[in-house]
């Protein structure tokens, strides 16, 4: 469990996770209010139970750090915004489904697909007085690469660099 | 490890904090990672990336041997700079698919288009992106 707070300025809740500068060091990241209610107002249940049941549980276990992402990505004045993306990748070992309604469902527990692993992406902040390091802005399931462990595939073509991976 | 029963409760706690709609198949633009999400199922997901403008989610429990569960539009504020699309204003989803294929003409693309995500959208009726700037359309309140 890496929750350190609950509701704190723009954030639903604060997580501790892995360094991007030492794995064994932790910054604060945050999943802000507005990307929940986005899911909310969709009815988009089963990402907010991957959050509660894998996000918020495995974040800790990142086997892999990766930095940019190789694809245009602008936000507000900044042309360069996927340079400030932080892709979090582990293989979880329990995936979560909703089923039913948002008010009458519950979640389904999930042995996850062979050769899958899941990303998180953690979007770079100002620095502001929440001293929150980045935003959650997403997390899925990607395909593994056949060549490192627990890494998404093609993942030197996806992102720009890899910044670390824990030794097993 | 959390029970499902406390996975549970956590989340209907979380939906307890604003505006819950009921899912139905959607299009929307997500401003903080710049793409157009067309989301005509709610499930667990894997995410396909065909190329810098386009990924492909597949669910992870198919109802058959493969499904498409949406796609995702990447870079969307300059590609619909470029072929005159307004994320002010809804878009409409074919209008939409044809800059995509004019952006990346090749055979898989097409393909893709023509063959996954075309059927996916019809199926769905997903037929417009909504606008950026509006809250949106919501089915129901919270109780």
């Amino acid at each position: 469990m890496v929750r350190i707070a609950g509701r704190t300025g723009p954030y639903f809740e604060v997580l501790a996770a892995p360094s991007p500068d030492d794995p064994s060091q932790t910054v604060k990241v945050g999943v802000r209010n507005d990307t929940f209610q986005r899911y909310r107002k969709h009815g988009l249940v089963t990402s907010i139970a991957q959050y509660f049941g894998i996000v918020q549980e495995g974040l800790a276990e990142t086997q892999h750090l990766f930095r940019g992402l190789e694809r245009p990505l602008m936000h507000d004045a900044d042309m360069d915004a996927d340079e400030r993306v932080l892709v979090y990748a582990w293989r979880p070992y329990c995936d979560y489904e909703w089923s039913g309604g948002p008010w009458d469902g519950n979640i389904i527990p999930r042995e996850p697909p062979p050769n899958r692993v899941f990303v998180v992406l953690v979007k770079e902040e100002k620095p502001n007085e929440f001293g929150v390091y980045g935003s959650i802005e997403k997390w899925n399931w990607i395909m593994e690469d056949s060549r490192l462990k627990d890494a998404p595939v093609e993942w030197d073509v996806r992102y720009g660099k890899k910044l670390w991976s824990k030794p097993r | 490890m959390k029970t499902t029963q406390e996975l549970t409760e956590l989340v209907r706690e979380s939906l307890s904090g604003g505006t819950v709609g009921q899912f139905r198949p959607c299009a929307f633009f997500d401003d903080r990672l710049d793409c157009i999400r067309v989301i005509a199922r709610e499930c667990s997901v894997v995410e396909t990336r065909v190329n810098g403008l386009l990924t492909i989610l597949e669910a992870n429990y198919p109802r058959g041997d493969r499904e498409c569960a949406g796609f995702t539009i990447k870079g969307a504020r300059y590609f619909c700079q470029k072929y005159g699309l307004s994320l002010a204003t809804p878009i409409k989803i074919s209008d939409l698919l044809d800059a995509v294929l004019q952006a990346a003409p090749d055979v898989v693309v097409r393909t893709i288009i023509d063959h996954v995500a075309r059927p996916l959208v019809k199926e769905a009726r997903i037929e417009q992106v909504e606008p950026a700037d509006v809250s949106g359309t919501v089915p129901q309140e919270a109780p």
